[in-house]
């Protein structure tokens, strides 16, 4: 692998690191799978790409993660007030994003940002660095991660993490469950939103059609990391989500090398989470049918 | 203390499967009373707790906790001053997190601190201090993860959390029925110190005819929810397993001849 294609993995991992971040929030803390994330990445990558546009790419991350804050909170409140089923809360948030998308995008499938500034030009022209990109996803990870590993053992995020282990057991503290829910839904989806408006600040442009298939992305780095590293504690689940996101996007840097087309990636990222899920329960399934042919001897 | 006035409650309303399980039901618990209840399957004791905790609404009636109407008060807001135990040890903490996270909750929670606090050196060390009166060894170990844990260590800490700051009323669901016998023995112990220290005005739910006699200074027994037997004082002290279990069958006989004698 050439340094141009470590270094581009590199930078794209710690991008969607954020993107697994969320996931993470939804999926492992809360226990509760979250398919918003398909349109909240998009949501936040339109914002960023029509504030970039008119020259507020620094704004422009910031209202992105107001704006995936906003989705989440909606798809919680279909949950826990409404009663929507979370799966179907997810898909419906995530099919009227479509919508909202394309409203933010000006009805148009594509906005391209070719020549305007962004975050990462800015920090060239501000400072003679040579891996902006690198240095700026490096540090803002480093700064959703130390967020998180702070606010994870506070009050209130004790609450969220309670309520996805023992929702029963949290009500019976006297904590409101839906709002911890809530709170945990609009934080996930910000840092989804956030990863969004830096991948379309990164690619200089942002597409109705970008987030398909982020879900699985966010869940394969979740696994890979989990494999990686056994994460117990917010630190080291926190911890193995970015070095699952970076592994995630060196594989697949690996995979560009060989001759398969690319537009195979979204079927290799199923398959890694379809397996990866699979095998603890195959296992215990072959460790008992090997038990019956013991028996039967 | 708790009083609860003319409360119904039926269940599967306009369906074949209606049930009613309280009608025109009335229940005084004065302060610093330890109640057991007792009474067999269908009789309306989790029914009753249920209510009490704000799991369930009654159709009609009030319930007054300390002066303050708690009938239709959202279950999470009454948690604040109802402490509640349930027989199934794995209900009452959340596995994944350790031992101080857990207590942590409990604590913050009850004691008003910001959403935004964290736990500090003082409240580890006091939570640790708490831990070590319960005798099961949990202060050594502090930062494991309670899923790791036995049902009876379980049941300890999740006795430990509800008396953190101590309650108003204290609801235990035959907390013990699901331990082994040691286990059991350990943590109703635990709970008659704690109650009898903090004071805790306490109804526990037992199907175990000796502790509800060994335990508490007043029994009420519950039948097709009504309120059958209900001894206190001096006979409540003189009384044995033998009389209980006597009662508890002319109780339940009346009950049923009753019923016969309607059809």
């Amino acid at each position: 692998m050439s340094l141009v294609a470590a270094t581009g993995a590199l930078e794209l991992g710690f991008a969607y690191a954020l993107l697994a971040f969320g996931i993470y929030i939804s999926f492992r803390i809360l226990n509760i799978p979250d398919l918003t994330v398909d349109g909240s990445f998009v949501l936040g990558a339109a914002v960023s790409a029509v504030l970039t546009g008119s020259g507020h790419p620094v704004p422009g991350i910031a209202v992105a993660a107001l704006a995936g804050c906003a989705a989440g909170c909606v798809t919680a409140i279909q949950q826990t007030k409404f009663g929507i089923p979370p799966i179907l809360a997810g898909i419906l948030t995530m099919t009227g994003l479509y919508s909202i998308n394309l409203l933010v995008m000006s009805g148009k499938a594509n906005v391209p940002m070719l020549g305007k500034t962004n975050v990462f030009s800015l920090l060239e022209k501000a400072a003679d660095i040579r891996y902006s990109k690198l240095v700026i996803l490096f540090f803002v990870v480093l700064l959703v991660f130390l967020f998180y590993n702070y606010f994870f053992k506070t009050q209130l995020g004790l609450s969220i993490r309670a309520t996805g282990d023992n929702e029963a057991m949290v009500r019976a503290s006297s904590i409101d469950t839906d709002m911890a829910k809530i709170i945990g839904f609009g934080l996930s989806n910000a840092t989804v939103a956030v990863s969004g408006a830096l991948v379309a600040q990164m690619q200089q442009s942002a597409d109705i059609n970008m987030g398909a298939g982020m879900i699985v992305i966010g869940l394969a780095s979740l696994i890979i990391g989990d494999a990686i590293l056994k994460n117990k504690t917010v630190f080291r689940g926190l911890l193995s989500v970015i070095i699952g996101s970076v592994v995630y996007r060196f594989l697949i840097a690996l995979i560009l090398t060989t001759s398969l087309p690319p537009s195979f990636l979204k079927l290799i990222s199923a398959l890694v989470v379809a397996v990866a899920i699979s095998l603890p329960n195959l296992r215990v399934k072959t460790g008992f049918s090997r038990l019956r042919i013991r028996e039967g001897e | 203390m708790l009083q609860l006035t003319n409360i119904y409650k039926t269940f599967n309303v306009g369906t074949p499967d209606e049930r009613s399980v309280f009608g025109n039901f009335d229940f005084y618990v004065k302060k610093g009373d330890f109640v057991t209840l007792v009474g067999g399957n269908g009789s309306g004791k989790s029914t009753l707790f249920n209510l009490i905790a704000g799991v369930l609404l009654p159709d009609a009636g009030s319930i007054v906790l300390d002066g303050t109407d708690i009938t239709t008060m959202l279950e999470h807001k009454r948690a604040q001053m109802v402490g509640r135990i349930f027989q199934d040890p794995l209900k009452g903490t959340a596995p994944n997190m350790t031992v101080e996270e857990n207590l942590a909750i409990a604590y913050m929670r009850s004691t008003g601190r910001s959403f935004f606090s964290r736990v500090s050196k003082k409240d580890k060390t006091y939570l640790r201090e708490r831990v070590a009166q319960l005798g099961m060894g949990l202060e050594d170990r502090m930062g494991a993860q309670v899923g790791l844990l036995s049902g009876g260590q379980r049941q300890a800490m999740t006795l430990s959390m509800a008396t953190l700051v101590t309650p108003r009323l204290l609801l235990l669901d035959e907390h013990t029925a699901a331990l082994d016998p040691v286990s059991a023995e350990k943590i109703m112990n635990l709970t008659r110190d704690i109650v009898a220290e903090q004071q805790i005005t306490t109804i526990m739910i037992t199907h175990n005819l000796s502790s509800a006699i060994e335990t508490g200074n007043r029994i009420i027994m519950l039948d097709t929810g009504k309120i059958v037997v209900d001894i206190a004082g001096e006979r409540r002290r003189r009384l044995t397993v033998k009389e209980l279990l006597e009662i508890f069958q002319q109780a339940s006989r009346k009950e049923f001849d009753s019923e016969l004698a309607l059809h």
